[in-house]
């Protein structure tokens, strides 16, 4: 099917409005019997993930969410992996769909009567910063999003919010990848006006009624942000490149962790079903650690953060989609968004593999290489 | 056990836990009696090598050679060559893990707005 460009009009500006219409058509007009879409909760102080199915809480959805507590990624995975065969729309951001590619690679969802509905990302924000801001902020709720919308689509680059300036998750400000890679419909606000720019299939924009019109400002606007992101991006990774000369560079980054597994929960692509950290794999009889403690004299406990970390790193680097989710859980913030990302930049370069990019790459550590023998 | 059943983890164990060196002996390629086991063991041994340069450990720690079931010769130059090669490294600076984290100097903001991290 030939996919076409097109427009939705937002009438007095209201973004939001246009595209909860546009949603709303989508479950109306039976294209998708569900709808897994950020809805505001709590009178918009935060939003969340929701599984819709009638149109009328759709008055309270955001696709562009400034917030994005989980990633959707795991939660289509929840959603399709044994394939019901219900007709599910899911609105993601590019980094959920990301996400989403690689755990169809690891058989951990499907596709399988999946409209992906990609968004534009502007960014989002801690889920704790955005309540703050809310609360700070006149107004109805209604209101008060789609100020922050429109406040954010002000700087791209960088949003500035009123009254309170809030400043981007780490792994948004350095994300170069903010728009869908691969989605059955893409909902784009970069460079355009009162407008939503909207790509699907021609059908479908015939169906829903759509104005057909190329959207002349995004590719220019795209390319702007992509060059102050990628800077952005080089410039962590280069930094942390620096610092790592020892074990102990390494250990300084998870100094204070906890070992809540925050991180682990979060990630949509720590794959294991059952995680060997949460077993007692790693518990040795008590008699053990005594032992390790007369070796050196001292044992800092619990023992395994770094084998913890590393593990992980070792999982899930070749796929990391860069969502920031592990930095975000963290209760101690330890730095994992650039960690993983420098890390995961290292062995996806090393191995010549993109996450998220394409269905048909293979991840590389389930390929065979090509050797001469 | 079949070099494509190795996690990482169990190489990862050995090195916190101190060992100076891991070696990963595998068929020959093209002689796996599970048809590409090695081949496996290779992709993740070369992922697990990029991640430990990367983090600041040696992985040149890390051998991964093809010796088969009836090379003894091989097996035993292989691991003079590795007792050598590590004994010109030193030891592992996990030996002495309590020290490691003694050195620490603290989570510094890495990234976009982070300053100079010194240690001492």
């Amino acid at each position: 099917m030939k996919k076409v460009e097109a427009v939705l009009k937002a009438e007095e500006g209201d973004i939001l409005g246009a595209s909860r219409n546009f949603l709303s058509k989508l479950l109306a007009e039976g294209l998708v019997d569900y709808l897994l879409v950020p809805l505001e909760i709590s009178h918009g102080r935060t939003l969340a993930q929701t599984l819709v199915k009638e149109p009328a809480h759709l008055d309270r959805a955001n696709p562009f969410s400034p917030v994005m507590p989980v990633s959707s990624a795991a939660i289509v995975a929840q959603l399709t992996f044994d394939k019901s065969g219900k007709k599910l729309g899911a609105v993601l951001k590019p980094c959920e769909i990301r996400g989403l590619v690689e755990l169809v690679k690891l058989g951990q969802a499907s596709l399988e009567n999946l409209i992906i509905i990609g968004t534009d990302c502007l960014g989002t924000y801690e889920v704790e910063d955005y309540a703050k801001l809310i609360d700070k902020m006149k107004g109805t709720a209604k209101k008060k999003g789609a100020q922050v919308l429109a406040d954010m689509r002000q700087g791209i680059a960088e949003p500035d919010t009123k009254p309170l300036p809030l400043s981007l998750r780490p792994a948004c400000k350095m994300c170069n990848s903010f728009t869908p890679l691969i989605s059955d419909m893409t909902l784009g606000l970069f460079g355009v006006g009162d407008e939503i720019f909207v790509s699907l299939d021609s059908e479908l924009a015939e169906k829903l009624g759509l104005e057909v019109k190329g959207a002349s400002g995004r590719q220019e606007a795209v390319t702007q942000l992509l060059d102050s992101r990628t800077q952005a991006r080089e410039q962590v990774f280069a930094e942390f490149r620096k610092k790592m000369e020892t074990i102990v560079d390494f250990a300084d980054c998870l100094d204070t962790c906890i070992m809540c597994y925050a991180c682990s929960s979060a990630c949509p692509l720590c794959y294991c079903r059952v995680c060997f950290f949460r077993t007692d794999t790693f518990e040795p009889e008590s008699e053990r650690y005594y032992r390790w403690a007369e070796r050196e004299g001292a044992l800092r406990m619990p023992t395994e953060i770094l084998l913890y970390h590393l593990t992980r790193l070792n999982h899930v680097a070749i796929s990391c989609c860069g969502c920031g989710m592990c930095e975000s859980a963290c209760p101690r913030k330890l730095p994992l968004t650039t960690i993983f990302q420098t890390v995961g930049d290292g062995v996806q370069k090393a191995l010549g593999y993109v996450p998220g990019r394409s269905l048909e790459e293979e991840i590389p550590l389930a390929t065979i290489p090509e050797v001469k023998v | 056990m079949c070099s494509g059943s190795i996690d990482s983890v169990y190489v990862l164990k050995a090195l916190l836990d101190g060992a100076d060196g891991v070696l990963i002996g595998g068929c020959h390629l093209g002689n796996c009696h599970y048809k590409d086991g090695n081949y496996k063991a290779m992709r993740r041994v070369e992922a697990l090598k990029t991640i430990l340069q990367q983090v600041g450990i040696d992985e040149e720690r890390v051998w991964l050679r093809w010796i088969d079931a009836s090379e003894g010769v091989l097996f035993s130059e292989t691991i003079q060559q590795m007792v050598d090669e590590l004994r010109a490294k030193g030891p592992n600076p996990m030996r002495k893990p309590w020290q490691v984290w003694q050195e620490t100097i603290g989570c510094q903001p890495l990234g976009i707005e982070s300053k100079p991290n010194k240690r001492r």
